[in-house]
């Protein structure tokens, strides 16, 4: 006859008690610790986010720098960020006039077109596209100079990395994006405009009047406002993980995406927040 | 022979008293004391990861230590922020780094005098001449400097580096692993390069290696990092006649020993 295991016996009632305490704290714990590390995580940010923009007022200023960045992030980004605007003006023209029709409101969908690209789409989506070409090139390019010692090597010869190398991002990322949404606003406007004259038979002139009409100057503002602290949080959030990336081609990776990841998420919820304050109380 | 007697009496340049370093729980310097003399080149050598590129960091300032203290020229370095002006009572440090560590979005004259125009505000039809001539001390031709560093090889890489570091007249020059990943001529290029250098110029110098080759060319003094001490400290030749075991092994790249292969780094 096979040797036959003995059946675990159910641990006893104190000893299961004592089990669950014992496991409990030690969870507890991690949590308590990963908690921690995130609140550590947040205070550097948050150093470093002083540090940037306490250097901005301090000279050196790094001049040709910041034009350079600011080709960089605007003149590339132009592309993508006209691509994007156009498709979703286009796209958004097409949904409001499928769905307005229901209810005999086609004629609303122009004014729906403007003030969606000129107040959230705009940024937004211009926005998110920088955040994934610029941003993530900051922190690639950054944290490949960390890696390679070349921010060390800045720091030997007389150089304040923080004003070479981040200052000039922030203050090009402030300006760009404004100025890209601008574009972005009016060619997405234009896509709305393509496909209700072309495809929906709209009269041309009269969805112009109705856009320029409907359109006030704080709903551009708003917008231009929403890009530039976008603008900001994409350089910051690009500056900071490539600033602070580990060793090897797996920490640049890492510091990649996690730029590109919270700069993202950031844009999402400060966009609520600006909305927050800017119409919450119409 | 009386330079020696000099410099053994002369006040240390770099001092380093009881400097602790770690990182979490890993304890990489417990302590350190060492005292660099003027004028000389001192060479600390041991097994990676104990803790010697560290110890330059500290004395750059790149790094704080958690305790101890260092003294440059008599002037506590903690009383200095890490990048210095023009006007510091600090004096000037020039940096050769591993990789060279130069910049890649710039041409090989930039490179050269980026300390020049950023740190220091000269203009960069001033700085152009001056790159000419660090290049030119290092021996590398006028047609080098529009080129990219991207564009050279790896030791001419660290010429530039090395011409870099000496453009902003620097009274301690600092080499970490110099000819490591060089071909063997190479790296006696750079070498004779390190020592002519720092003869001409008249500096302090430390570097860091484990190339014995390069220690035999290029060092004065010898100091050996083990387990985050110094354990052991003296002339060039007093090293090669050395009974200490640690040092011996070292040198002599033997695998039994009282050194065991670090696994961690």
């Amino acid at each position: 006859m096979p040797n036959q295991v003995p059946a675990a016996r159910p641990p006893q009632k104190a000893n299961f008690l004592r089990w669950v305490a014992k496991n409990s704290a030690a969870r507890l714990a991690n949590l308590g610790q990963v908690f921690l590390r995130f609140l550590a995580q947040l205070g550097v940010f948050a150093l470093f986010f002083g540090r940037g923009i306490y250097h901005i007022f301090r000279p050196p200023f790094y001049l040709r720098l910041c034009l350079r960045q600011l080709v960089e992030i605007g003149f590339y980004s132009l592309p993508v960020v006209g691509l994007t605007a156009l498709f979703t003006g286009m796209v958004l023209a097409l949904q409001s006039y499928t769905g307005f029709s229901r209810f005999n409101a086609e004629s609303a969908i122009a004014n729906v077109v403007a003030l969606s690209m000129v107040r959230e789409l705009g940024p937004v989506l211009a926005g998110l596209m920088v955040a994934g070409r610029v941003g993530a090139a900051m922190a690639a390019e950054l944290g490949t100079m960390r890696v390679t010692e070349q921010i060390d090597a800045m720091q030997t010869l007389s150089t304040h990395p923080i004003k070479y190398l981040v200052v000039p991002r922030l203050v090009a990322g402030m300006i760009a994006l404004p100025i890209l949404v601008l574009i972005a606003d009016v060619i997405g406007i234009m896509g709305g405009w393509v496909v209700a004259v072309g495809k929906l038979d709209f009269n041309s002139s009269a969805y112009m009047v109705s856009t320029v009409d409907f359109i006030h100057s704080d709903d551009v503002v708003s917008g231009l406002v929403k890009a530039a602290v976008f603008g900001l949080l994409i350089a910051l959030s690009g500056c900071y993980f490539g600033y602070h990336s580990k060793r090897g081609a797996q920490g640049v990776g890492q510091a990649t995406t996690l730029a590109v990841v919270m700069a993202s998420i950031l844009i999402l919820a400060s966009d609520y927040v600006l909305t927050e304050l800017f119409f919450a109380r119409h | 022979m009386q330079e020696m007697q000099e410099s053994k009496t002369a006040t240390p340049s770099i001092q380093l008293i009881d400097v602790y370093k770690s990182f979490g729980r890993k304890n990489v310097l417990h302590p350190v004391n060492i005292a660099i003399k003027p004028h000389r080149s001192t060479v600390i050598i041991g097994q990676s990861g104990t803790g010697k590129s560290v110890l330059l960091k500290l004395i750059l300032g790149l790094l704080k230590p958690d305790h101890g203290q260092i003294l440059i020229n008599g002037l506590d370095r903690a009383k200095f922020a890490a990048i210095q002006p023009r006007t510091s009572k600090l004096p000037r440090f020039g940096m050769l780094f591993q990789g060279a560590a130069l910049f890649d979005s710039l041409t090989v004259w930039e490179n050269v005098v980026f300390g020049l125009i950023e740190g220091q505000g000269m203009k960069r039809a001033d700085a152009y001449p001056l790159a000419l001539v660090a290049l030119a001390q290092v021996g590398l031709p006028a047609e080098v400097a529009s080129l990219f560093p991207s564009e050279l090889s790896g030791g001419m890489q660290k010429r530039v580096g090395l011409a870099r570091a000496i453009a902003t007249k620097p009274d301690f020059l600092f080499f970490d692993e110099p000819t490591t990943g060089l071909d063997p001529i190479m790296a006696d290029v750079i070498n004779e390069l390190i020592r002519a250098t720092v003869s001409k110029l008249q500096v302090t110098s430390l570097s860091i290696t484990h190339d014995m080759a390069s220690v035999r060319k290029i060092a004065d003094d010898v100091a050996m990092l083990h387990q985050g001490q110094i354990i052991w400290f003296g002339t060039l030749a007093e090293m090669e006649t050395s009974q200490n075991p640690y040092l011996q092994q070292f040198i002599h790249g033997r695998s039994e020993g009282p050194i065991q292969a670090q696994i961690r780094a």
